[in-house]
């Protein structure tokens, strides 16, 4: 129980502790802790980063009940992993790739970490990215969602990501005779 | 779902925040993805109208059979709407005449745009000079031969044609009812390409390499445009239409494009070589050899002279067309930028080759037009432009191509 225990010098204290720790903990939505870099969540998340900032960082473990304990699991791997790597090698080489667009192409580790994902925990995980304000992450999952759809019919597309074909009958219908040459299914 | 499926995958990805979907959809650059995506569900659908402006999609090529290819891919798809078309003329608008009329069509929304036929003709005659030619222009007896059609506004069409061989301005507002105006003056300029920039409409004249800037006024009673002078803007060094290097034939060819808010104008120097048509022939047919030279200069109006540029820019593609020559923004892996995009044999122009004076058949040999490469050049960061790979998308084409771009 968060009772107020009163704001006073034991709040002091911890404070100096946490910013003396170089990891935070963080509690999923099912009550699970994870440690993360506090380096690298505050470069990676910018509401990890506010909150780190403002204090409201809990030693015992800061609630996030959006998110589930996979989903916590894979950002705070996502985090570690990326607070190994060097970022500075990754800044240059996608700065000087013929890539101008906002969107950076993930690098080879991050390609993996996505692709091992089943699409349940990639649905979460861009969910959480995006709760997180993990820009970084979101492109790299959105990319992988992406990689997944293309070139695919509409049919294939709601077969991989099992979606029902919620359109009446004559939606559909309206549809296909709008967008009758990019349908090669029928 | 309590009946979903028992293994992957439990959610439904309909249920995806519209937010995130829309980040989804922005990294398709191909529009037959997005098209399809929008095609999933309503949610998806109404993710796509909510996820508006997106970046600029690749283009689609248009055959002149209907068949269509959404860059990157080499998967050809059936677009009805466009079967049949002659020209691309700026945005999704493709040009259509033939016994139903002549049109302009957006293959995409199916929306059309009526214009008069080609055979309702007037000509307006510069000055009293112009007018004492009214003899030679006077018994337009056929329809239009039109070079280049432009889409400038919805009131606006602007097409190069020729008349008796001399290249011409045309001129009309949209309607059946009204009239091409072609504009006649004594000595014309040489136009080989005609671009619409910044809400005016430009002429390069190949024979002076000047830069001229079409004035156009309207009617105020009854709407119709007409030219109101022609004026040289930027003048150029002429342009040698063939140049002899080494055993190659050079013919030099120039494109007006507009990228990234500025006017182009794209030297080509085609090489080839002269081959007999046949034994009993004097006259030779132009082999392309495969090598091509660009220069790139962009219009400097305030100083009225052409600079060179080094570069395209990394997210930009020239798509070179005599008919139709575009940029296209690319901001994702699927195509590098700064790279020129062109044919090795454009279409049935034989502007070029009569001035070069080959005559007989007079252009590149069509057998070789069967097989068309989009090819891509690479700038190698200085002024010469040297071709250092070929574009993987290749095609059989036997008629003409044209790019369409979505908005």
């Amino acid at each position: 129980m968060e009772v107020d225990k009163g704001k006073g010098e034991a709040e002091e204290t911890r404070k100096v502790a946490e910013a003396d720790r170089d990891t935070v903990t963080l509690k999923s939505s099912d009550g699970k802790l994870f440690e993360v870099s506090k380096e690298a969540a505050a470069r990676l998340s910018t509401v990890l980063a506010g909150m780190i900032a403002g204090g409201s960082i809990d030693d015992n473990g800061t609630d996030l009940k959006q998110i589930g304990s996979e989903a916590l699991e894979n950002v705070v791997d996502y985090c570690n992993k990326h607070a190994n790597s060097i970022p500075s090698a990754a800044l240059i080489s996608s700065s000087i790739s013929f890539n101008t667009a906002p969107f950076k192409e993930p690098e080879e580790w991050e390609r993996k970490f996505v692709d091992r994902l089943s699409h349940d925990a990639l649905f979460d995980l861009v969910e959480a990215a995006n709760f997180l304000g993990m820009e970084r992450l979101l492109d790299v999952t959105c990319h992988k969602i992406s990689e997944m759809m293309k070139g695919k019919s509409p049919d294939q597309i709601r077969e991989v990501f099992n979606i029902k074909n919620d359109y009446t009958k004559e939606e559909l219908e309206e549809i296909r005779q709008e967008l009758a040459w990019a349908f090669y299914d029928d | 779902m309590a009946e979903a499926m028992p293994d992957p995958p439990q959610l439904s990805w309909s249920d995806i925040p519209l937010d995130l979907a829309v980040l989804v959809l922005r990294r398709l650059p191909a529009h037959v993805d997005r098209v399809r995506f929008a095609a999933v569900c309503p949610q998806w659908r109404s993710a796509a109208r909510q996820g508006l402006p997106l970046p600029r999609p690749l283009p689609l090529l248009a055959l002149q059979d209907g068949t269509v290819y959404s860059l990157p891919s080499a998967e050809p798809f059936r677009l009805p709407a466009c079967a049949g078309y002659r020209d691309a003329c700026g945005g999704n608008w493709l040009f259509f005449s033939g016994e139903e009329g002549c049109f302009l069509r957006d293959p995409l929304s199916n929306a059309t745009v009526t214009l008069p036929a080609l055979s309702r003709v007037r000509l307006q005659y510069a000055d009293d000079e112009a007018r004492s030619l009214a003899w030679m222009d006077n018994n337009i007896d056929k329809d239009l031969d039109m070079r280049k059609v432009l889409f400038c506004s919805p009131h606006l069409i602007a097409a190069l044609v020729r008349v008796r061989h001399l290249p011409r301005i045309a001129l009309c507002k949209p309607g059946a009812a009204s009239w091409w105006s072609v504009f006649v003056e004594t000595r014309p300029p040489m136009f080989s390409d005609i671009a619409f920039h910044q809400g005016k409409l430009y002429g390069f004249d190949y024979i002076r390499s000047d830069l001229c800037a079409i004035d156009i006024c309207v009617d105020n009673n009854t709407d119709d445009p007409s030219i109101s002078g022609i004026r040289r803007v930027i003048e150029g060094t002429s342009i040698i239409a063939a140049t002899l290097v080494d055993d190659f034939v050079v013919i030099n060819t120039v494109y007006l494009v507009e990228s990234s808010g500025a006017l182009l104008m794209v030297k080509r120097g085609m090489y080839g070589i002269v081959k007999p048509a046949s034994p009993d022939e004097e006259d030779g047919t132009v082999y392309p050899n495969g090598r091509n030279e660009f220069e790139v200069f962009q219009a400097d109006f305030e100083r009225s002279k052409w600079t060179e540029s080094a570069t395209i820019g990394l997210d930009q593609v020239l798509f070179l067309r005599r008919r139709c020559s575009r940029s296209v923004p690319v901001s994702q892996k699927e195509i590098p930028g700064n790279c020129i995009a062109f044919f090795e044999n454009d279409d049935d122009d034989d502007t070029v080759w009569s001035v070069v004076s080959i005559r007989g058949h007079g252009k590149v040999d069509s057998k070789t037009s069967e097989v068309i490469h989009w090819k891509a050049t690479h700038s190698s960061g200085n002024q010469d432009l040297t071709i250092s790979f070929e574009m993987s998308i290749s095609f059989e084409i036997s008629g003409s191509t044209s790019l369409l771009e979505m908005l």
